[in-house]
């Protein structure tokens, strides 16, 4: 792999973003995403009542997809780096490194599906674009919002589970696991 | 359907999967990125969409860095980690180093999931029609996340002692 | 061994650079934010009696064809008799929150009275706004139909009787060779019930066109001319051809009579005599501002042949 990691710089550099994507989330859900002018219904939604329409159209699988996607993981990345930074801050007892590696990976692989909201708010507005009767308009917060999503992307690849072993009170080597 | 080149064997982990999986993958990509992907039919003309528009009404909405980004996770990221797949026979390791960075940001796989989340919510509105672009976005996802993964196994097994 | 090499505590700067990521972050978020609320104006509540097609986050205000403000919420008032509604302006539209202002629901209305804010059939109710004068106020009664035009400096009102209100209605058109000039504001039945009186106003740069010896009559409804060369169908605005009209004609004697002062009274014929149609009087409308607000569509007037539109 690359070069040997610096413990403290890894741990910064991720609680740094994390932090930047918590700011960044602030915005992101006070702010409308996203504007529709559709079959007469004029709405302008953020991230939570674009939820709640889905919901009350019936759409309740979408509506639990985007919930998913744009609320709860989210706050599932950065509680989970929260624990993670915490972990490697105070230190690690060694039965626990194999659950905390395995939540770092598990961060990781669920961080892209935020891009969802993201991704969908281009599709619409790509798809009705020329304007009345019809249209859809991309608004800041999403703007906002995607910055979160990288953000936090960046802050788990910044993590270096390393650290965690590092961290680990023993004398012994640190044993591998499965990453 | 395009025959891809014969997966060498069912055995998980065959020399030639990733670079096989990958070449279909790109195969893919090609119409994925010019056909239209949906289809909308509303009160006047019908319209359609493909991963392009998408990115482009960004920007014409004034979210330029916005538009760039989703091309980047949505489109180069996938198509360079493919490109970058098929060469890793040739060069195993620079395709380990460039793709573990490529894979963190190549999602096409959610972007489908928005497409149908989409499609969704509109077909209940106006009527949808589902084109070959995006078909074939999926099956170059598909073949992405494939060969990543066949990559990945090949890496940790050609790793053990 | 150790896997690890041991860290080398280098006395780097106390706060690494990364750390103006998070800074940026928050000072962008903070931007935006306020970037957003800085549009807010102030709230307001105003009193309908019925808040049917008022939508919470959709319902916009409407002043001048542009959306300056959108319901916040609408709960019934507490003695139920009617409907609270909160709205926010936009910041630069606060002005219109003034003692005075007029707020009422559109809908889309077609009766025999009036035919109105079709649009909304495909947008939905909106509110619409006539500012008032005077000190900032926060809450209102609205009003349960549009009010009438108010009339602008300058226009004239006159008293027309008549044997039947026919087709008209309060909004109804007042045409002078087929040029909406005016509009009915109200009618009633006379005081000893054999006629009907009926206010109408004829806006400021068409007012000279009333003269004392002004004929008006029942210019509304379908007619359909089946003559010795064919039938014949006038175009018509939809205004009219639902909610009836009114027109009139000024005899072109020489000298011209006086323009007719505010609340002559004047007959409400049934319909034109012919050499009233062939009358073409020079009046010079005094008003510089020939505004483009005449309406673009072309009055029905069948009983006139093709006379001709003013120069």
């Amino acid at each position: 792999m690359n070069r040997p990691p610096e413990p403290s710089s890894a741990f910064h550099r991720t609680a740094a973003f994390a932090l930047a994507a918590a700011f960044m989330l602030l915005p992101a859900n006070l702010l409308p995403i996203l504007h529709t002018e559709m079959a007469g219904d004029i709405r302008t939604d953020t991230i939570w009542t674009g939820i709640v329409e889905l919901y009350s159209n019936g759409l309740w699988p979408l509506a639990l997809i985007v919930f998913i996607a744009s609320l709860v993981i989210p706050f599932l990345k950065l509680a989970g780096l929260g624990v993670l930074l915490l972990s490697a801050h105070r230190g690690v007892p060694r039965d626990r490194l194999y659950a905390l590696t395995r939540l770092y990976a598990f961060l990781d692989v669920i961080g892209r599906w935020s891009m969802l909201d993201v991704f969908l708010v281009a599709i619409l507005a790509g798809l009705v674009r020329f304007g009345a009767p019809a249209q859809v308009v991309p608004l800041p917060g999403i703007v906002a919002f995607a910055a979160a999503v990288a953000l936090t992307i960046l802050a788990t690849r910044a993590f270096d589970p390393r650290i965690l072993w590092a961290s680990v009170p023993a004398e012994s080597p640190s044993t591998e696991t499965s990453g | 359907m395009r025959c891809n080149h014969p997966l060498a064997t069912a055995r998980r982990g065959g020399k030639h999967a990733p670079a096989a999986l990958a070449v279909a993958g790109l195969i893919f990509a090609a119409p994925a990125a010019l056909l239209p992907f949906m289809t909308i039919g509303k009160l006047g003309g019908a319209r359609s969409g493909n991963f392009l528009t998408g990115v482009a009404s960004l920007n014409e909405n004034g979210m330029p860095l916005l538009a760039v980004w989703v091309l980047v996770c949505g489109g180069f990221a996938p198509i360079l980690l493919l490109a970058g797949l098929t060469a890793s026979r040739r060069y195993p390791d620079h395709a380990q180093r460039w793709g573990r960075v490529l894979a963190h940001w190549a999602m096409p796989e959610v972007y489908v999931l928005a497409v149908l989340v989409a499609l969704t919510r509109l077909g209940r509105i106006v009527q949808v029609e589902i084109n070959a672009g995006l078909w074939c976005y999926t099956a170059m996802s598909l073949a992405l996340l494939a060969a990543w993964q066949a990559f990945r196994l090949r890496l940790t097994e050609s790793s053990e002692p | 061994m150790n896997a690890l090499p041991k860290p080398k505590v280098s006395r780097r700067p106390a706060i690494p650079l990364v750390w103006v990521v998070p800074l940026f972050a928050l000072l962008i978020g903070a931007w935006m934010l306020i970037n957003e609320y800085r549009n807010h104006g102030p709230e307001i509540v105003i009193d309908f009696e019925d808040g049917s097609g008022i939508a919470v986050g959709k319902t916009r205000l409407v002043h001048k064809g542009v959306a300056v403000g959108v319901v916040l919420g609408a709960k019934l008032k507490p003695d139920l008799s009617g409907v609270s509604v909160r709205l926010r302006l936009d910041r630069d539209a606060a002005s219109l929150a003034t003692e005075g202002a007029q707020f009422w629901v559109v809908q889309p209305e077609i009766s025999f009275g009036a035919v109105r804010g079709l649009d909304t059939i495909l947008t939905g109710a909106r509110i619409n706004v006539n500012p008032g004068r005077g000190a900032p106020a926060r809450h209102f009664i609205g009003l349960e139909r549009p009010p009438l035009p108010r009339g602008r400096d300058g226009s004239r009102s006159f008293i027309l009787s008549g044997d039947r209100l026919g087709s008209i209605n309060p909004g109804s058109p007042v045409f002078y060779r087929e040029v909406k000039v005016g509009i009915v504001e109200s009618s009633r039945l006379s005081d000893d019930s054999t006629a009907v009186l009926i206010r109408c106003r004829i806006e400021a740069p068409y007012v000279d066109l009333v003269r004392a010896n002004t004929r008006f009559w029942n210019a509304g409804g379908f007619a359909f001319k089946v003559g010795l060369f064919g039938a014949e169908l006038k175009n018509t605005s939809l205004e009219s051809l639902v909610s009836g009209g009114i027109a009139f004609a000024t005899p072109d004697t020489v000298p011209l009579a006086a323009p007719a002062p505010e609340d002559t009274r004047f007959e409400l014929a049934r319909e034109a005599d012919k050499d009233w149609l062939a009358w073409k009087p020079k009046i010079p409308l005094h008003s510089p501002e020939q505004s483009a607000r005449q309406p673009k569509a072309p009055a029905l007037a069948p009983l006139l042949p093709s006379a001709g539109k003013p120069e």
